[in-house]
C-alpha cells in the first residue's frame, strides 16, 4: 500500500491500530475489547471501528469459531510517516524530537560531558563508601 | 489591563527580590535544608507571583511605600541580570530570612530607603504637558493610550507569547508522541507493576512506548501517562527511571511544573522568574531522589545514580513533562545532592518566615502599588475610552460650550423680545434678500465672533460661497470666497445634471447651498452645504437639487479646509440615505465631535432617535443607541422618536433659561418629539453634557407656557354654545313615554336632559323584519309630545355587505342571512347639537340560532339643528384613528360614546387590540367626529392602583340614570366634564374622569350610588 493512499487516522481508530499493532497476533474482538477497556466504549462502536478499518483496509479479519480474529493489514511503518503530514507535526520537520530540540533550554550534554559526570560519579562513591 | 499590569509589575519587583535573596544564600541553605525544603520555598514564592495580591488582600492597607512602578520597570526591562536599581533597593537578604520582620520594616519606610531606589512619582510619569497633549481627542482609540498602556500591552503580549510557546508547544508534542505511541511491551509492564507496589498511585498509569522519547518520562497533568523508548527493555536501570517517574507522579510535580510555567509567562520579563524556574526544575528533582532513594533504601544510591546518569544524555523534553533540561553542572549538583549524607533539618520555621516576609512584602507592594497610581493617574493620560469616554472626546483646546445657530434666529429678529443678535445695519450682506435656505452662520456665546456663509453663485463662478467673518461683535467683517466647483462638477457628473444644461433651457448655474457654518472655537469650524443646479429663463427657473452633501472642516480659522465627508448618507448611519435641508442638521462640539440629525428612512423607528454622532471631525457617523433616555420619555415607548435639530444659545422659553448660555464643553441640544408630537407643547429637548454619552430631556416649553397652551387648548374645545354639563346616558328619564309605544321595541340608544324636558330614543323595533332604516324619537317637553324622524341606512347597508362579503358568511346550507343596522349612540349636547351613531351587521342562519356579523367600522351623524338635518362625520373601519391600532372596533357593547358638544368626544374602544400593553382604550374627537385619537392616559395609569396596568380598559359612559349614577361625581360638574367606568389588572373597578375636555384625568373607585367614593387620584 503506498503512503499516498494511506489516510490520517482519527484517534479512536488509531486506538484500535496500536492495540492491533502492539500485540503479538491476531487478537478477538473481546480481547480487543479488554486492552480498551479505559475507552469504554460500547461493543457496537468498536465493531463500528473496526468496520471503518476493515473498509479501509487497514484491518484484516479471519473467521474463527464463532468469531473473528482481528489482524493489522497496514503496518505502522507505513502508518507513521503520514502522522508527520498534518500542518502542525510540519512545523516542526515531522519530529517529535525536533519539537522538543526547538523548544528544550539547553543543549544537549556532549560525550566529554558524561565522561566528566560518570567521573564525578565514580569519586562520589568512592568517597561515600 | 493596566492595573493588573501595575500589580504583577509591583510583585514581581520585590519577590524577584525575594528570589535573588534566596538564590544567593542556597548554598548556604543547602548545607541545612533538603531539597524539599527548597522545593517548597520555590513554590510558594510560585504562588505569590502568580496571585493578583490585591484583588486577593483587603483593600484598607495602609498607603505608605511610595514605589512607583514604572520607573522600575525601565530599569528591570534592561537585559541585565542584576539591574543597577534593584541592587540599590534594600531587599531581603539572607539576614531577613531570620529576621521577619525587617525587610517589610524596611520596605514600608518611605523616605529613608526607597526614596534612593525609586524615582519620584513626579519624574517617572510623562510631563504634564505632555500628558495633555495625548489627552487631546484622537480619532484612533490607539493615539490614545499612555505609555504605560503600551507597556501594558506589551507586557500582556510577553504573557501570550510565552505561555503559548510553552503550553502550545506542548501539546503539540504530546498529540504527536501519544498518537506515535504504542502500548509498551509485557516486560516494561511488569516492571511497572513491580513499581507501583513499591511506590503505590491512586491509579496505575498507562505506559506506553514511543518513538519520540529517549528516556522514560511522565507527562499529562490530569491524565499522566508514562512514556519509555520505543523497543527498548526495561533491563536494570528501568525500575529506578520508573521509581522516579512515579514519585514524581506521587508528589505532583507536573503541577508545580505547570504553576512555574505560569510565573515566567506572567513575569516574562523578570530574570529572577527565569532564575527561579530553573532552580526550581533541580530543586525538583533533587527532592524526587531524595524521596526515591528514601523509598528504596540508600543501598541503591550507585544504581540510582548509574541509571540516571545513563538517562540524563537522552533527557529533553518540554516544559510541562517530568523532564528537566539540566545543564552539566545540574546534574553534577544532582549527584552531590545524592551523596550528601550530612542529616537535613525540616526547616519548617526557616521556611514559614520566609514564605511570610515574601508575602508580607509582596503584600505590602501590591497593595501600595495602586495608590501611587491612583494618585498620578489624572496627570497621566486620556484613560481607556470604555471606563471615561468624556475625557477621550474632550479636546485640549477652549471650546465655545454652545453657539447661536444662524437658523434659531441668531440673526432674525424672531418677534417683538428679540431683536436678533445684531442689528441689520451691522451685517455685511442684506440677509433679507437672500433666500433664507441660501445662507448659514453662527455667532460665539460671547457675540464677539459671527460668521456667515453665503450662496455666492453666479454663471462665472459656480459654487461659489461667501464667507464673512467678524471677531468684534459684528463691527467690522472680512470675506472670503470659497470656490466649492470642484465639488459641484462632482455631483453634476454623478447626478447627471449635464443633461438638463445641454437642453434648449440654458442660463444654467450651479449653486452651492451652505446648510451649516459654524466654528467651536476662533481656529476650528466647519462647513456643510448641498449642491443646486438651476436653470431656464428667468421668469421660470428649474431646478435639481444634488443628494449629495458636503461636510468641510477647517482647524486654521478658516484659511484652508479639508473634506469630511463626501456623499448622501448611505454610507454612514443606517444606511438609507438621507439629505440636510431641514434647519440646523449639525451641531459641532469640537474639531472631533459633532451631531447630525439624520432626516431618512428608518432612523426614527423602533424607539431610535434619528441622532448620529461623529468623533472624528465627520468623517465616520454612527447612531447613538438613547434606548435609556427613551424609556423616560413622557408615554414611552414611542414608535417614533425624532430629533429635529440642534438648538442654540438664542432657543428662548426654555424652563431651565441658562441651559444652552450656561453650557460647558460637550454640551448639544436638540429638539425631539414622537408619537405625542401632534401638539408643540409635546416638543422636548434633547441634551447632552458629556458629548453624547448619556441624555437627558426637558419639555421644550417651561412649565407656565405649557400650561397655558394646555388652557387654549381647553379653551379652543369648550363650545360657544351653552352645553348640558351632564345628561342621562342611554336613560329615557322622562314622565310619560310615547303613547302606544311599549312593547314595539327595545331602546338602544337614548338621552334625557338634566332637567328632564329633553329626551330622545332610538328603538329597535320587536319586529320580524331586520330593520335597515333607524327611526329616532324625540320630546322637548319632558314627553308630552313625540315626534320620529327615520334615517334610511339601506345603501350605507348595502355597501357594508358588498365590502364585507357578507353573503359569503351562508355557505354550508347556513342561509336565510340579511342585513341589518344598529344604533349605538342617540345623545343631544343641547336642544341643537346632537349625534347619531350606528353600525350594521348581518344575520343569518336557522330562526332558533342566528349568528350576526358586524361592521368593522360605524357612521356617525351630527346635527346642528335640533335633528332637522344630519351631516355625516365619520364613516370608516377605524383604521384611521391616530394612535390606535388600525383595526375595527366593536360597537355592540353598551354606551360607547359620549359627546361633550358638538366638537368634542370620547369612544371606548372595544377589540381591535386596544387596551393593551397599558394603554387605554379610549379615544376622543375635537372635530366634531371627523377625525379620532387615542388618548394617552399614562400619567393617570401610573397612579392606579398596582400599577403598572398591562390591560388598561375603559368600558363605557358614565352618566346620570341607571344604576350607574354616581352623585359625588356630576354634583359639581362643568362642561367639559366626562366620566368613564373602568378596570385593569386588578380587576378593581374604578371610574376615571375628565374636566378639562379630556387633557387630565382622574379615578375613583367605583362605588354605589349611596356610600360616597372613597379613593382616588383628585388633588
Amino acid at each position: 500500500m503506498s503512503e499516498l493512499e494511506i489516510k490520517r487516522l482519527p484517534d479512536a481508530e488509531l486506538e484500535i491500530m496500536k492495540e492491533l499493532w502492539a500485540a503479538s497476533a491476531p487478537l478477538t474482538r473481546a480481547q480487543l475489547e479488554e486492552r480498551l477497556a479505559r475507552r469504554r466504549w460500547a461493543s457496537t462502536t468498536l465493531l463500528a471501528l473496526l468496520g471503518r478499518l476493515e473498509a479501509k483496509g487497514y484491518v484484516a479479519r479471519e473467521k474463527q469459531g464463532k468469531g473473528y480474529l482481528y489482524a493489522a493489514a497496514l503496518a505502522r511503518e507505513d502508518y507513521l510517516p503520514v502522522e508527520s503530514r498534518s500542518a502542525l507535526e510540519r512545523m516542526f520537520g515531522g519530529s517529535a524530537k525536533n519539537l522538543i530540540a526547538a523548544m528544550a533550554q539547553t543543549k544537549d550534554l556532549s560525550k566529554e560531558d558524561i565522561d566528566e559526570l560518570a567521573a564525578y560519579l565514580e569519586e562520589l562513591k568512592a568517597g561515600g563508601r | 489591563m493596566r492595573t493588573l499590569f501595575l500589580d504583577y509589575f509591583a510583585q514581581s519587583l520585590v519577590l524577584g527580590l525575594a528570589i535573588l535573596a534566596l538564590l544567593a544564600a542556597a548554598p548556604l541553605l543547602q548545607k541545612r535544608y533538603s531539597g524539599r525544603w527548597f522545593c517548597r520555598a520555590w513554590l510558594a514564592l510560585a504562588v505569590l507571583l502568580v496571585l493578583p495580591l490585591r484583588a486577593v488582600l483587603p483593600e484598607n492597607a495602609p498607603a505608605t511605600i511610595t514605589l512607583t512602578p514604572p520607573a522600575a520597570l525601565l530599569a528591570a526591562e534592561e537585559p541585565s541580570e542584576a539591574p543597577a536599581p534593584l541592587t540599590a533597593v534594600p531587599g531581603p537578604d539572607t539576614e531577613h530570612l531570620t529576621a521577619p520582620g525587617a525587610p517589610s520594616g524596611q520596605i514600608t519606610v518611605p523616605d529613608q530607603n526607597i526614596g534612593q531606589a525609586v524615582v519620584s512619582p513626579e519624574t517617572d510619569h510623562p510631563a504634564p504637558e505632555a500628558s495633555e497633549g495625548e489627552a487631546t481627542v484622537s480619532p484612533s482609540p490607539l493615539a490614545a493610550l499612555a505609555p504605560l498602556d503600551w507597556l501594558a500591552l506589551l507586557w500582556l503580549a510577553g504573557v501570550a507569547a510565552v505561555a503559548g510557546w510553552q503550553w502550545f508547544g506542548y501539546f503539540v508534542w504530546r498529540r504527536m508522541a501519544l498518537r506515535r505511541a504504542l502500548p509498551a511491551n509485557e516486560s516494561w509492564q511488569t516492571a511497572l507493576s513491580e513499581a507501583l507496589a513499591r511506590q503505590p498511585l491512586a491509579k496505575r498509569p498507562r505506559l506506553l512506548a514511543s518513538p519520540d522519547v529517549t528516556g522514560a518520562m511522565a507527562a499529562g497533568l490530569f491524565r499522566p501517562v508514562l512514556l519509555v523508548p520505543e523497543g527498548t527493555q526495561p533491563g536494570p536501570d528501568g525500575a529506578y527511571l520508573l521509581a522516579h517517574e512515579l514519585t514524581h507522579l506521587h508528589r505532583n510535580d507536573l503541577a508545580r511544573k505547570a504553576l512555574f510555567s505560569l510565573v515566567l509567562a506572567l513575569h516574562w520579563y523578570n530574570p529572577a522568574a527565569w532564575l527561579l524556574a530553573k532552580r526550581a526544575g533541580r530543586d525538583i528533582e533533587t527532592a524526587c531522589d531524595e524521596a526515591v532513594l528514601a523509598a528504596l533504601g540508600t543501598e541503591h544510591r550507585a544504581a540510582y545514580c548509574d541509571a540516571l546518569l545513563h538517562a540524563v544524555n537522552r533527557r529533553r523534553a518540554p516544559a510541562l513533562t517530568t523532564c528537566f533540561s539540566l545543564t552539566k553542572k545540574d546534574v553534577k549538583a544532582r549527584f552531590a545532592r545524592l551523596w550528601d549524607t550530612t542529616p537535613k533539618r525540616r526547616g519548617a520555621t526557616a521556611l514559614a518566615v520566609f514564605c511570610l516576609t515574601a508575602t508580607l512584602a509582596g503584600a505590602l507592594v501590591a497593595c501600595n502599588a495602586v495608590p501611587a497610581k491612583e494618585h498620578s493617574e489624572p496627570v497621566a493620560s486620556a484613560p481607556p475610552a470604555s471606563t471615561e469616554p468624556v475625557s477621550e472626546l474632550a479636546t485640549s483646546t477652549d471650546v465655545w460650550p454652545s453657539v447661536y445657530y444662524a437658523h434659531n434666529g441668531a440673526f432674525q429678529s424672531s418677534g417683538v423680545d428679540d431683536p436678533g443678535l445684531l442689528p441689520s445695519e451691522k451685517l455685511p450682506v442684506d440677509l433679507a434678500s437672500v433666500d433664507r435656505h441660501r445662507w448659514a452662520g453662527y455667532a460665539s456665546p460671547d457675540k464677539m465672533y459671527f460668521g456667515l456663509a453665503v450662496a455666492a453663485a453666479d454663471a462665472e463662478h459656480p459654487g461659489q460661497l461667501a464667507l464673512w467673518a467678524s471677531a468684534d461683535g459684528g463691527e467690522s467683517w472680512t470675506s472670503a470666497p470659497l470656490d466649492c466647483s470642484s465639488w459641484l462638477e462632482q455631483m453634476a457628473e454623478q447626478e447627471d445634471w449635464a443633461s438638463n444644461k445641454q437642453s434648449s433651457i440654458t442660463k444654467s448655474i450651479a449653486w452651492a447651498i451652505p446648510k451649516h457654518y459654524q466654528f467651536v472655537s476662533p481656529d476650528v469650524g466647519f462647513l456643510a452645504f448641498y449642491g443646486r443646479f438651476e436653470y431656464g429663463p428667468a421668469d421660470e427657473r428649474f431646478a435639481d437639487t444634488s443628494d449629495t452633501f458636503v461636510l468641510l472642516r477647517t482647524l486654521d480659522g478658516g484659511e484652508s479646509w479639508q473634506e469630511m465627508y463626501y456623499g448622501n448618507g448611505r454610507d454612514i448611519g443606517n444606511g438609507t440615505p438621507f439629505n440636510i435641508s431641514t434647519s440646523t442638521p449639525f451641531a459641532f462640539l469640537n474639531e472631533n465631535v459633532g451631531f447630525l440629525c439624520a432626516h431618512g428612512e428608518g432612523y426614527s423607528e423602533n424607539g431610535k432617535f434619528n441622532l448620529l454622532r461623529t468623533i472624528d471631525g465627520g468623517q465616520t457617523w454612527q447612531q447613538l443607541d438613547l434606548g435609556e433616555v427613551s424609556a423616560t420619555l413622557p408615554g414611552a415607548p414611542w414608535k417614533r422618536s425624532h430629533v429635529c435639530g440642534a438648538l442654540g444659545c438664542s432657543t428662548s422659553h426654555l424652563p431651565q433659561s441658562d441651559l444652552i448660555t450656561g453650557a460647558e464643553p460637550g454640551f448639544a441640544a436638540f429638539s425631539a418629539w414622537g408619537d405625542r408630537g401632534q401638539t408643540i407643547a409635546d416638543v422636548l429637548i434633547l441634551y447632552t453634557r458629556d458629548y453624547g454619552e448619556t441624555w437627558q430631556w426637558i419639555y421644550k416649553f417651561p412649565e407656565k407656557a405649557r400650561a397655558q397652551y394646555t388652557a387654549s387648548l381647553i379653551e379652543s374645545y369648550a363650545s360657544k354654545d351653552e352645553v348640558w354639563p351632564v345628561s342621562y346616558c342611554n336613560c329615557v328619564a322622562v314622565e310619560k313615554w310615547p303613547e302606544g309605544f311599549e312593547g314595539t321595541g327595545a331602546v338602544k340608544a337614548g338621552y334625557t336632559s338634566l332637567d328632564g324636558m329633553y329626551a330622545g330614543m332610538v328603538p329597535v323595533p320587536f319586529e320580524r323584519e331586520l330593520p335597515t332604516s333607524l327611526t329616532l324619537w324625540n320630546t322637548t317637553d319632558g314627553g308630552e309630545t313625540w315626534t320620529t324622524t327615520t334615517i334610511d341606512c339601506s345603501a350605507w347597508l348595502k355597501e357594508m355587505t358588498e365590502a364585507n362579503d357578507w353573503a359569503s358568511l351562508e355557505a354550508d346550507g347556513v342561509g336565510n342571512g340579511s342585513a341589518r343596522v344598529m344604533p349605538s349612540a342617540y345623545q343631544f349636547v343641547n336642544p341643537s347639537t346632537g349625534f347619531l351613531a350606528y353600525y350594521g351587521g348581518w344575520e343569518y342562519g336557522p330562526t332558533h340560532d342566528r349568528h350576526t356579523a358586524y361592521s368593522p367600522g360605524f357612521v356617525l351623524l351630527r346635527t346642528t339643528d335640533g335633528g332637522e338635518t344630519w351631516q355625516e362625520m365619520y364613516s370608516g373601519d377605524c383604521s384611521d384613528f391616530v394612535g390606535g391600532t388600525g383595526e375595527g372596533i366593536s360597537l355592540s357593547t353598551s354606551q360607547p360614546f359620549l359627546f361633550l358638544n358638538e366638537k368634542v368626544g370620547f369612544l371606548c374602544a372595544h377589540g381591535g387590540g386596544y387596551g393593551t400593553n397599558g394603554k387605554f382604550n379610549l379615544l376622543r374627537t375635537v372635530d366634531g367626529g371627523q377625525t379620532w385619537q387615542l388618548l394617552d392616559l399614562s400619567e393617570v395609569a401610573s397612579t392606579l392602583p398596582g400599577a403598572p396596568w398591562d390591560m388598561c380598559h375603559i368600558c363605557g359612559t358614565l352618566g346620570l340614570g341607571g344604576t350607574k349614577y354616581e352623585p359625588d361625581l356630576f354634583s359639581d360638574a362643568q362642561p367639559g366634564f366626562a366620566a368613564f367606568t373602568g378596570w385593569g389588572d386588578s380587576g378593581e373597578r374604578l371610574q376615571f374622569y375628565t374636566r378639562d375636555y379630556g387633557e387630565s384625568w382622574q379615578w375613583t373607585t367605583r362605588t354605589p350610588a349611596d356610600i360616597t367614593s372613597q379613593e382616588g387620584n383628585e388633588p
